[in-house]
């Protein structure tokens, strides 16, 4: 196909069929490494989203798994093997053809552990790591030591790279690749010429000619320049930038419901911590961690400082995750005459409008968060106003982040801690370095060699078990019952699950915004100018 | 430079939070890969592989690797340092043009007490404000962060040459031109410039070592791409090797500023800085 | 006195009342959380109206006025005191001692002092109060601020140090310690009070831009620059009376610079 005039044609077709346009929007800082096999930050994961393909696609708004580069996938052998036939007649970028080699080069390397890629972590159990092997050009095999727990998840997660890339990132299956890269600045991701998937009518996809993501860490200056027509998409706002913009430009900020993010407050319940004897003994105690859960008004954090655009938190895991949300619990209600009755029960005494233990020492403790986050900061004061009137002196540090990890993962120097966890997995085995005591981000008293607790001990059973069985129910009825632990022994406060807010310019009416991450763009190859933009 | 380099190196290694990665807080994260992350802050941040390794390495050209960007800090520096030279250059003419400008009206109409008046407040008013929050009436409005710049810089350059400008114009030489029928242009620039010369001079240089520390906050507030973001960027996420080399050019800056100044003659009691 | 220096005067005095009594204006705390109510417009009760956690920026804009205007203040008198010390010594010494005083100057003046300020702030105990904290703070800030105060101080002792007087109060036999107590110290006060007066402005300004900066005092403790984040996010066309901090700010550094000799013509 060597006649010149052929490719203007093609051009031409293409320019005329599609709806040529670039998508512009913001990325919050600038990725650390654009290795896809190599998760460092939200904004490479928004690169690798845009530019990588995968076996397995969770769509965004249904949370239905979708076939990618594997047409289908069947489970057997009790749940622990599963077989996927790959797509036929997707090529990268360079010619080259997509076949199983690629899949299991591409494991091969993600399980390399000079890598210690946390993607790669995820495969792991306690039994071994997930065998992958190829049947034939097309078949690839995953054989799990144990049945995994939500796999479709897992995949959804892991690029396939092409076996004869000399280095990552190389162009790859997705709908765009990187284009333009000015570090400070932006990166531009082109159309990928190459992409396999089609839309009805059969033109080709991405839609869009390119994506434009700027390196823009203000949310002010994102807003503003959204505001002028300069970027389309906002993918998280804050709830005050929200409020500006639905009051502005109505229409445009979209809040699509509970995402599966939380805050929390945890007790430092390290025994090896520099805290005093006396105050442990506090964090140590349920009745003490419980009358703090009571007292803190919940509904007006949400109120007051999310400005109705999050919801009051039952436990860690969010309404939002429909499969693993345990109905049977609601939030904390506000309730400070039982707590201030738990107090007493426990040996605490009011002097005036001080709170007093049992010995004397007058109760009164720090709360650290991260410096830089209003809505931690505001949240902290509200919480401690709350407390004040159980007679409890509450001091609040804030804490620029790198200080801030230093001291909870570290010194262990620290009394409580306001933080949250973003775009938690969907499966309880994804918080397994969480919840089991053994984890090092156990938050409460991390790299336990034996559980200090009966309850700990508990949760850790639970976990294990869920993660090594196939029956949903047994599983739900686990996880559940991890949920009701925390809940009664209290060792994280959990606060809120957060909205998610993000903002989307006339150019494309057609985006619809999703509570998970990404919240804009995850159906960015559909995405259409409207005539005329 | 090489003592700047060494103590900023000092500063921010033993400064909280430096072996610590973000990423140690990835729930997914198995304890075999978070040792390994940690093992890797370590070596990344220690004293003989920030700062030893660096000059070893800089003496053949090669400025290192930030640690933050995962890039080549030389070519960091040479893809932020346009832009934020850009707005040195600008900021500093316009600051000029606008101060002197003012100081000249001023210092030659004296009887325009109302032109002085409103200078005064104007340049009062500026003064009184933080840099950080005229940067933000500024994001606010809309506009270039260069405009930022020449605000914080023109009321001080206004100030130091109006009052220059005042004493070199009540000089009796001057009066005695005028009495000659010299023009006032050949009188301000034959005259007046060249008397007040010298602590002009030490006023450039001190106004590019204000821009120079004024333009870190302007950037990080303005979030403008620049040296001055990147500095604070380094910062806050403990980039080592980008922190030396980023401190070392703003010594070199400060210095060549303060030496120029130094060698200008001042009278006692004046500063330039 | 010029009549604009005595407004100065007058206007100083009357905030530094206000922040000394802040019931004569409002009966609220400064940390009252009136929920029912966040940011709430002006009106009658609320002259400033209320911030995101429904306390009244009147309060805390009067208490914040008192962390800033009383830290600034002891700040600047430290500055001082390091300076005159620093640039005394480099002054009187001459030579190569100057020179390296000088050398140290430029040196300490290039460093990334915001670590020093993190780490300080990083490693403070945890439950000292926002006072302590932000007063540590702002030893700190003197501490590290005397420099530009010490170039200044320096040059005014190199020529005095030369002046007739000293050089014949030298040949007459006084004794070192006379020409500097007697000589020196008196001639060299009215420089050092110059520099005071100059860095207590500074100092505000500075702690507004730590506050800026999210370095500033911690809850519930108002301050000028804590305030000023409001324009952080905040709708200033819709909203203007979030820039009250900058707008009583711009006021009393304005008159501190009006209060200021004309002479001065440090930068």
């Amino acid at each position: 196909m060597n006649h010149p005039v052929r490719p203007l044609v093609f051009l031409a077709l293409v320019a005329s069929s599609l709806n040529a346009g670039e998508i512009r929007l913001a990325l919050h800082s600038e990725p650390k490494t654009l290795d896809p096999l190599v998760f460092a930050d939200e904004s490479a994961e928004a690169i690798r989203y845009l530019t990588e393909g995968v076996l397995i696609r969770i769509n965004r708004l249904t949370q239905q798994p979708e076939p990618e580069l594997a047409v289908s996938w069947k489970v057997s052998d009790s749940g622990k093997r599963v077989t996927f036939q790959l797509r036929k007649g997707v090529e990268y970028p360079d010619g080259s053809a997509f076949t199983s080699k690629d899949v299991v080069e591409t494991f091969h390397k993600l399980f390399d552990p000079a890598l210690h890629s946390p993607i790669a972590d995820t495969f792991q159990t306690e039994k071994g790591a997930v065998a992958i092997t190829a049947q034939g050009d097309y078949t690839v095999v995953a054989n799990f030591p144990a049945p995994p727990s939500a796999f479709e998840h897992l995949f959804d997660q892991v690029a396939i790279v092409s076996h004869l890339a000399k280095q990552r990132p190389a162009p790859g299956l997705g709908p765009f690749l990187i284009g333009e890269r000015v570090a400070g600045s932006h990166i531009v991701l082109k159309r990928n010429p190459k992409y396999w998937k089609h839309q009805a009518d059969g033109q080709p996809l991405p839609r869009p000619d390119a994506i434009r993501l700027e390196f823009q860490q203000n949310r002010d200056l994102e807003l503003a320049r959204f505001q002028r027509g300069e970027l389309d998409l906002i993918d998280t706002l804050t709830p005050d930038l929200y409020d500006r913009l639905a009051k502005d430009a109505p229409g445009r900020a979209f809040d699509a419901g509970p995402t599966t993010d939380a805050e929390f407050l945890w007790f430092n319940m390290a025994p090896q911590s520099p805290l005093a004897a006396y105050k442990k003994a506090w964090f140590q105690s349920q009745a003490f961690r419980r009358a703090i859960s009571e007292a803190i008004q919940r509904a007006d954090l949400s109120r007051i400082v999310y400005r109705g655009h999050a919801s009051p938190a039952a436990g860690l895991v969010s309404p939002a995750n429909k499969q693993w949300f345990d109905a049977k619990l609601s939030p904390e209600a506000f309730q400070p005459a039982d707590a201030a009755k738990r107090l007493a029960d426990a040996g605490f005494k009011l002097h005036g409008s001080v709170l007093s233990d049992a010995a004397g020492h007058e109760v009164e403790f720090s709360i650290i968060t991260n410096a830089g986050s209003k809505t931690r900061e505001r949240m902290a004061a509200m919480i401690q106003q709350d407390l004040a009137k159980l007679g409890i002196k509450i001091n609040i540090v804030t804490l620029e982040f790198p200080s801030l990890i230093e001291r909870i993962t570290r010194t262990l120097d620290y009394e409580t801690c306001l933080l949250g966890l973003v775009n938690i997995d969907i499966d309880p085995s994804g918080l397994m370095n969480v919840l089991l005591s053994s984890a090092g981000n156990h938050p409460w008293n991390p790299s336990q060699k034996t559980p200090a607790t009966a309850w700990e001990a508990e949760i850790d059973r639970l976990m294990l078990a869920q993660a090594a069985s196939s029956d949903a129910a047994a599983r739900k009825k686990s996880f559940d019952r991890v949920q009701e632990i925390l809940r009664e022994q209290s060792p994280m406060v959990f606060l809120l699950h957060p909205n998610s807010l993000s903002a989307i310019s006339s150019r494309f009416p057609g985006a619809k915004p999703s509570p998970f991450f990404p919240h804009t763009f995850w159906d960015a190859e559909h995405l259409t100018a409207a005539a005329g933009k | 430079m090489l003592l700047a380099g060494l103590a900023s190196a000092l500063l921010l290694r033993f400064s909280p939070g430096t072996l610590v990665d973000e990423r140690e807080l990835d729930p997914r994260m198995s304890q075999a890969s978070l040792a390994a992350l940690r093992a890797k802050r370590a070596a990344e941040n220690s004293l003989s592989a920030g700062f030893v390794q660096y000059l070893k390495a800089a003496v053949r050209g090669d400025l290192g690797q930030s640690t933050s960007r995962n890039a080549p800090i030389a070519d960091l520096l040479t893809q932020n340092a346009p832009a934020t030279l850009r707005r040195l250059g600008i900021g500093l003419v316009g600051a000029w043009f606008a101060g002197l400008g003012m100081a000249i009206l001023v210092a030659r109409f004296r009887q325009a007490w109302v032109v002085e008046s409103v200078a005064s407040m104007a340049a009062g008013t500026l003064l009184s404000l933080p840099a950080a929050v005229l940067a933000y009436f500024c994001l606010t409005a809309g506009v270039a962060v260069e405009i930022v710049l020449i605000l914080v810089l023109v009321p001080r350059v206004y100030r130091f040459s109006r009052n220059l400008l005042v004493q070199a114009y009540g000089s009796s030489y001057i009066d005695m031109a005028r009495a000659r029928g010299i023009s006032e242009t050949r009188i301000l620039f034959a005259h007046v410039f060249r008397s007040a010369a010298p602590q002009m001079v030490a006023l450039i240089a001190a106004s590019l070592s204000m821009a120079v520390g004024a333009i870190i906050p302007i950037e990080a507030i303005c979030d403008a791409a620049g040296l001055g973001r990147l500095a604070w960027q380094a910062a806050m996420s403990r980039d080592l090797p980008l922190l030396v080399n980023l401190t070392m050019l703003i010594a070199l800056a400060t210095t060549a500023a303060m030496a120029i100044a130094e060698l200008a003659p001042l009278r006692p009691g004046e500063s330039s800085s | 006195m010029k009549p604009a220096r005595l407004v100065a005067i007058v206007f100083l005095a009357l905030v530094g009342i206000s922040a000394l009594v802040p019931r004569l204006w409002t009966p609220d705390s400064y940390e009252t959380q009136l929920r029912e109510a966040p940011d709430a417009p002006p009106s009658a009760r609320f002259p400033l109206g209320t911030d995101a956690l429904g306390r009244d920026r009147m309060a805390r804009l009067l208490y914040g006025t008192r962390v800033s205007l009383a830290l600034a203040p002891a700040a600047a008198l430290l500055s001082c005191v390091v300076a005159a010390l620093v640039g005394g010594l480099a002054g009187w010494a001459g030579g190569w001692t100057e020179r390296t005083v000088l050398a140290s100057v430029d040196l300490f003046m290039s460093l990334p002092w915001l670590f020093l300020l993190l780490t300080v702030r990083a490693v403070l105990p945890l439950n000292v109060s926002p006072l302590t904290s932000l007063s540590i703070t702002f030893a700190l800030l003197g501490l590290l601020s005397w420099p530009a105060s010490a170039r200044v101080v320096r040059a005014a002792i190199h020529s005095l140090r030369d002046s007739d007087f000293m050089l014949q109060a030298r040949a007459s036999g006084v004794t070192p310690w006379r020409l500097i107590s007697r000589q020196l110290i008196p001639n060299v006060m009215p420089v050092l009070l110059a520099q005071f007066w100059i860095a207590v402005p500074v100092f505000i300004l500075a702690e507004a831009t730590l506050g800026m900066l999210g370095l500033g005092v911690s809850e519930p403790l108002p301050s000028w620059g804590s305030m000023l984040r409001e324009l952080e996010g905040g709708d200033l066309w819709s909203q203007p009376w979030i820039a009250a901090p900058a707008v009583l700010l711009a006021a009393v550094v304005g008159c501190f610079q009006l209060i200021l000799p004309r002479e001065d013509y440090s930068i």
